[in-house]
This record gives structure tokens, C-alpha cells and sequence, in this order.
């Protein structure tokens, strides 16, 4: 089990941060690798993500799930799936809330959520995965903080 | 004539002429006939496991089957890990293993051998009575070499004590029981498939095993390869094999360069030649993303280490079989450039197997750079064998030429085996410089062997890559950010160490240093240790991928 823990600021109004983190399209885009295939009626989103653990690219095709709350600014995503060649799955929650910044301007964001890799892989990748892992949500917090910024002007 | 006279008759017939052992109770009277025998060799080791280990080198590089002679009990179980790893390495070597006496319940040294043995997955062949006596060393040497592994020849001490009333100039030896080598071709239907696959592909890959080098198939490999553009590349194992070709690419798996992997992922088809392709080659399939498999083997089935088949299997000798798709592709007319492009080509020359750069700790040198003085100032008549360990990572990345022998030792994964298999087969190579590179921490478990190289006069240079810890568990440690202290262990001069063996010995802490030792010893005759202090700080590209998830 790897953990995520990613905390950033934005500075934009928790209501300009809320509109991306709540829109699955913004979301994905900011996951280093990652693109939607289709969103079902219910919310659900098809996506693949490549994930590069050292020289080794692996795809894998995951089934993501978005729950809101609005009022709270809180929201959490739940993805699983597994990888093309076949032989292995990733599994991974993540609680996401938008705060307004300490200093009252802009907002601050916290990511807080696990990813699991079982099968093939786990063996191949060792303890490699969990800075891979680290990297790709410090990349997505900084997408996602740069996406922010944009959305602000 | 005594059982032990007879054994000892029998060994010599079956066309042993060399020997490793260490004496003791049960072996040491069949030991005594067998030195009457001028023809016969028998090197005296410090440890019975280190004995195995160099009856396993010897046997490897002469391709006969290598002869280990261990006392009972005790001396039996000290065979632990080298007889799981010549058993693993399918090696074929004979066990002469004394035993309590049969009648003897109450021996200290009485133990349930067989258990043992089995648990080894070496084979077992016991002598009951001393009218078995011969039988059993044939049944011994027939198993070795159709089963290709040890087999212990067990022979207890009062069994051995017996008169023998055989007639022990009509030993029948193993080899007229066998009807030799039978190359055989896969079934047609199943070669025609392969060929349409093949003639189908763009992009080939083909990955050479042991087994292709056992048929002897280099030629037709690489005359296939050309024809369809294919790149080579080789197990782990085989690292080297056929390493003259342009466009050869190295190993394929975790010790693959970056341009391989990058290359690899365009593939199509991998054509796998006597290799299981299992899942250290193939990385569970992930190094080939896009391939389909064409596998030849003499196994009646494989599943690859992708858990799956390959698309199309064939049974049958590497070199027949390379060689009737060659044939097929021919009468088709195909031919295709494959990877064979000018900027391919450019890809494989500008390679740097290490860009990165690394602060070098005082009073060390950059490990890259030393495997770099080595491969450069060894020429191509010196076979290298690569030790276990995080230096292995290394040396197998920057001691890239093409060499008469080239072994990289990773069996069973233990430490402390490189050494003792370099003398065994520095001992079946006479008048052949050998090299050795390994760990401290391997080069230390068995550094009472100095002793045997040093008596034996074998040309080995044992190039240390001393980094004063147990590596692998070092670079893990900093990896998760744990307190390194105890896997660094500190080494006294391994130079001084090897002299007081009676062998040349040096500590290198600089560049030239290395360069002046490697000089030395090819100047010299007999075994040379040379103790390279080496920085720890750099990692090796094989650690960085997989515990630093870097994508080197």
C-alpha cells in the first residue's frame, strides 16, 4: 500500500479551484499519463494511464468514480483497474478538499488517499513504485495548482 | 580389492581426470586409490561447498561432468547452497559422498543423507552392498548426464570396506548406455505457423538461451537474424553470446540498456531461441509490449514468464529448427530490413550504458569506471565472470566485450558463488587468463579459497568491487530513507588479506591504481586480488529501476 499525501496552494477562490476538482475531464487531465475514454450516464469514467515505473511503461485501463459534496467542497475518487499485458492491478482512493488559503487569499488544497499494485508487476517495480507514485501525484498537484491559476484569469 | 578400490577403478573409466574435494572419514580411502591413478587430478578445497562450486565451474566450461568428493554427515551438509545452485543451473557433476556406517546407529556424524539430498533437488544413488558397487557409479554418471544435474553417489563406510569380486577391467562406462545427442525438428504444421507469424512481423526481436548455445546455433541465428532485420539480444545468462554483431542489443530483462527497452517496445515478434523466456528475460511480458512469441525449446511445453504460451511453440533443437524457418523464409523469398535503419544503428554506437553523474566518495573510485579499466585492459581470451550482488548491476552494464567466456552467476541468487566457480573453471581452461568480478561480502564468505587459487597457480584476477557493505541491502536501505549502518561492514585490506594467502594482492583507491593492478596480474602468472574501493553513492541502473523507480 503506498500512500498519497499532497497539500498546495492556489491562488484562486475555493469556488475557481471547486470548478476543476469537481469536473472529471480537469481531473484526468492533470494525471501525469492519463486520458478519458468515456463517461457513463452514472458517472463513471473510463480512462487509461501510462505509468512509466523506470524504463518500463505499463498502460492500464482503470474504471474511476467521482462522489461529490458540494456544500463541503469535499470530494472523493476511487479508481481501479488493471493493466493491458494482463497480469497485474492497481487499486486507489483519494479524498480531495478545497479550503480558503491560510491569510484568507486564495485557497489550499490536501490530497489524502492509497494506491495498491498487485500481480506481476509488484515484483518487477520493488520499492521503486512508491517514488514513482510520489513523483506522479506531485506532478498532478502541480498541474492541477497550474490548472487553478489558468481557470482564475 | 576393496569396494572403495572398485569405486575408485569405476570413476577413472567413466574418463574423470579431475577432481574437488575435502577429505575426511568416508571418502578418504576411495580418495587414496583414485590418487594412485596419475591421470587423475584431485584439488584439495577449504570448504566442501566451495569444492562443488568449482567441480560446477570446471564442469561448465569443459562441458564434461565435473567430479566433488565430500566426507559424510557434516561434510555432506555443508553442500547446501552449492548443490541447490548446480542443481538449479542444471549442471552435470557426481557427488562422491561417504556415509556412516550402516551398522554404525550410534556415529555422530550419522545423518539421513537422502533427506538432505532431496531437498537439494540434486539427484541420490545409493550403494547398499558392495556387489552394487559398480553398477551404482554408472547408474551415477548416466543420471548426471541424461538428467543433466548432480547426483550423489552415497556410499557408506563398512560398504565400502567390503571385498569387491567383480572383474573391474570390464567396467562398461555410462557413455555406451547413451545413444547420443538426437537433434530433433517440431512438427511441421507448427514450424509453417511460426514461419507465417514471422514473415507477417515487422519488428523481430530474437532472444538467445542456453540451450541455443548448446546446439550450437550462433551461426543460424544470426543468419536468420539478418535476413529478417532482427535484433539479438541474450538471457542474462548467456550476456555476450554472439556480442560482435551490430546489431546486438544486450540482455533483455532488468539488465537491458534504456535503448533496448526503447527498441524492444516497437517489437512484433520475439523469437525466443533455448531460452524459457521466463520472467526475469521478459519482465512478465512488460518489456514487449506489442510482441507476439515464436519459442523454441526441447521442453514438451513452456509457459513464459508472462504466465501465457508463446503464440507458437516449437519443439525441437535450436540450430535444426532456426534453421528450417530460415530455409522456409528463403524458399518464400522473404526478406525484410526489420530494425536494420541507419538511425537503429546510430541508437546501439552513441549508447552510453551510464550518464548520470554521482559525487564519488573520498578515497574511492566510480565503480563504472573501474568495470570500464577492466573490460578495456582484459583482452577477449579472457573469460569474465560476474559475480551477485548491487556491483554486479554495474560490472554487467560498463564490461561489455565480446569474450570467449562470459558467465554472469545469479543462480538460486546467493552470494559467495563467483569466486570458487572462477577457479573451477580457471582449472578447465589452462594457459587462459580468467577474471572474476564480485562483492566484498562474496569475496569474503569463501576467502579461504585464496588459499586453493594460490596452491592450484591459477591465472585469476578476483577484482573485488569493495564498497565495505552488503550492497544490495545498502542501496535498499536508502532507498526507504532507513539507517544504513547495518549493512556497511567494514573490510580489512583484501590486497594483504590475498598476499597472506600466497597470492598477489593490491588495494586500489585511485583509477590508476586499477589500471597499473590489471596490468600486473596479465604481466604475472598466478592469481591476483585487486580490493577496488568503490563509492557507494553510486547506484546501479538495475537498483535505480527498481528501487528508485528511475528511468535509466
Amino acid at each position: 500500500m503506498i500512500e498519497i499525501r499532497e497539500r498546495f496552494e492556489v491562488p484562486a477562490s475555493p469556488d475557481a479551484v471547486w470548478d476543476v476538482l469537481s469536473d472529471p475531464d480537469a481531473v484526468v487531465g492533470c494525471v501525469p499519463g492519463a486520458k478519458i475514454d468515456k463517461v457513463a450516464d452514472d458517472g463513471t469514467i473510463d480512462a487509461s494511464v501510462l505509468v512509466k515505473f523506470g524504463p518500463t511503461r505499463v498502460t492500464f485501463r482503470v474504471q474511476a468514480k467521482l462522489d461529490l459534496d458540494e456544500a463541503a467542497r469535499r470530494g472523493t475518487i476511487s479508481a481501479q483497474g488493471k493493466d493491458t499485458i494482463g497480469g497485474t492491478r492497481m487499486r486507489s482512493t483519494a479524498q480531495f478538499g478545497v479550503t480558503p488559503g491560510p491569510g484568507g487569499s486564495g485557497s489550499a488544497v490536501a490530497i489524502d488517499g492509497n494506491v495498491e499494485v498487485s500481480g506481476r508487476l509488484a515484483s518487477l517495480i520493488e520499492g521503486g513504485a512508491s517514488l514513482v507514485v510520489k513523483r506522479m501525484s506531485g506532478e498532478f498537484a502541480e498541474r492541477l495548482a497550474a490548472r487553478c491559476a489558468v481557470e482564475q484569469r | 580389492m576393496k569396494v572403495s578400490d572398485a569405486l575408485a577403478n569405476a570413476f577413472v573409466k567413466e574418463g574423470v581426470t579431475t577432481v574437488f574435494g575435502l577429505m575426511g572419514n568416508g571418502n578418504m580411502y576411495w580418495w587414496h586409490a583414485l590418487e594412485q591413478n596419475h591421470d587423475v587430478a584431485i584439488y584439495e578445497t577449504r570448504h566442501e561447498g566451495t569444492a562443488l562450486t568449482m567441480a560446477e565451474g570446471w564442469a561448465r566450461a569443459s562441458g564434461q561432468v565435473g567430479v566433488c568428493a565430500v566426507t559424510q554427515g557434516p561434510g555432506l551438509t555443508q553442500l547446501a547452497t552449492s548443490l541447490t545452485v548446480a542443481s538449479r543451473a542444471k549442471v552435470p557433476i557426481v557427488v562422491f559422498a561417504g556415509e556412516t556406517a550402516l551398522s554404525d546407529h550410534d556415529s555422530v556424524q550419522k545423518y539421513d543423507q537422502q533427506k538432505f539430498v532431496d531437498a537439494t533437488e540434486a539427484g541420490f544413488v545409493p550403494i547398499w552392498k558392495a556387489s552394487e558397487a559398480e553398477d551404482a557409479v554408472r547408474t551415477a554418471f548416466y543420471r548426471a548426464r541424461v538428467e543433466s544435474r548432480p547426483i550423489v553417489l552415497n556410499a557408506p563406510m563398512d560398504v565400502q570396506a567390503e571385498n569387491y569380486e567383480g572383474d573391474v577391467d570390464e567396467y562398461e562406462p555410462s557413455m555406451t548406455l547413451l545413444p547420443g545427442y538426437q537433434r530433433v525438428l517440431p512438427d511441421p504444421d507448427r514450424l509453417a505457423d511460426a514461419v507465417a507469424l514471422i514473415t507477417e512481423s515487422k519488428k523481430p526481436v530474437i532472444v538467445v538461451g542456453q540451450g541455443a548455445q548448446k546446439a550450437g546455433a550462433g551461426d543460424a541465428v544470426i543468419k536468420l537474424a539478418d535476413r529478417i532485420g532482427a535484433l539479438l539480444a541474450t538471457t542474462l545468462p548467456m550476456k555476450g553470446w554472439l556480442g560482435d554483431h551490430e546489431y546486438h542489443v544486450g540482455v533483455s530483462g532488468l539488465y537491458a540498456t534504456k535503448t533496448a527497452i526503447d527498441l524492444f517496445a516497437e517489437s512484433d515478434v520475439v523469437i525466443g531461441v533455448g531460452a524459457s523466456l521466463n520472467h526475469y528475460t521478459i519482465e512478465h511480458g512488460y518489456i514487449f509490449p506489442n510482441a507476439r512469441y515464436v519459442q523454441i525449446d526441447l521442453q514438451p511445453s513452456i509457459v513464459m514468464g508472462s504466465g501465457k504460451r508463446a503464440d507458437h511453440y516449437l519443439r525441437g533443437d535450436a540450430r535444426l529448427t532456426v534453421e528450417a524457418i530460415d530455409q522456409q523464409l528463403e524458399s518464400k523469398g522473404v526478406t525484410s530490413s526489420g530494425f536494420r535503419t541507419a538511425e537503429v544503428r546510430g541508437m546501439l554506437a552513441e549508447y552510453d550504458p551510464d550518464p548520470r553523474e554521482f559525487p564519488i566518495d573520498p578515497g574511492t573510485v566510480d565503480p563504472r569506471q573501474a568495470a570500464s579499466i577492466l573490460d578495456e585492459r582484459l583482452s577477449s581470451e579472457v573469460g569474465v565472470i560476474h559475480g551477485t550482488g548491487h556491483c554486479s548491476g554495474i560490472t554487467a552494464f560498463f564490461m561489455r566485450k565480446p569474450r570467449d567466456l562470459t558467465w554472469a552467476i545469479n543462480t538460486f541468487g546467493c552470494i559467495g558463488q563467483a569466486v570458487p566457480t572462477a577457479i573451477g573453471a580457471a582449472v578447465a581452461r589452462p594457459g587462459k587468463a580468467m577474471a572474476v568480478v564480485d562483492g566484498d561480502a562474496g569475496t569474503i564468505m569463501h576467502a579461504s579459497e585464496l588459499d586453493t587459487a594460490a596452491r592450484l597457480g591459477v591465472k585469476l584476477l578476483i577484482a573485488v568491487f569493495n564498497d565495505e557493505a552488503l550492497g544490495a541491502e545498502y542501496q535498499k536501505f536508502v532507498s526507504k530513507k532507513m539507517a544504513v549502518g547495518s549493512s556497511a561492514i567494514p573490510t580489512p585490506d583484501l590486497g594483504a588479506v590475498a598476499r597472506a594467502f600466497g597470492c598477489r594482492g593490491k588495494q586500489c583507491t585511485t583509477l590508476d591504481e586499477v589500471k597499473a593492478g590489471v596490468d600486473e596480474f596479465m604481466a604475472g602468472d598466478g592469481p591476483m586480488l585487486l580490493d577496488i574501493r568503490v563509492s557507494r553513492s553510486v547506484v546501479s541502473v538495475p537498483y535505480s529501476r527498481l528501487w528508485f523507480g528511475e528511468d535509466v
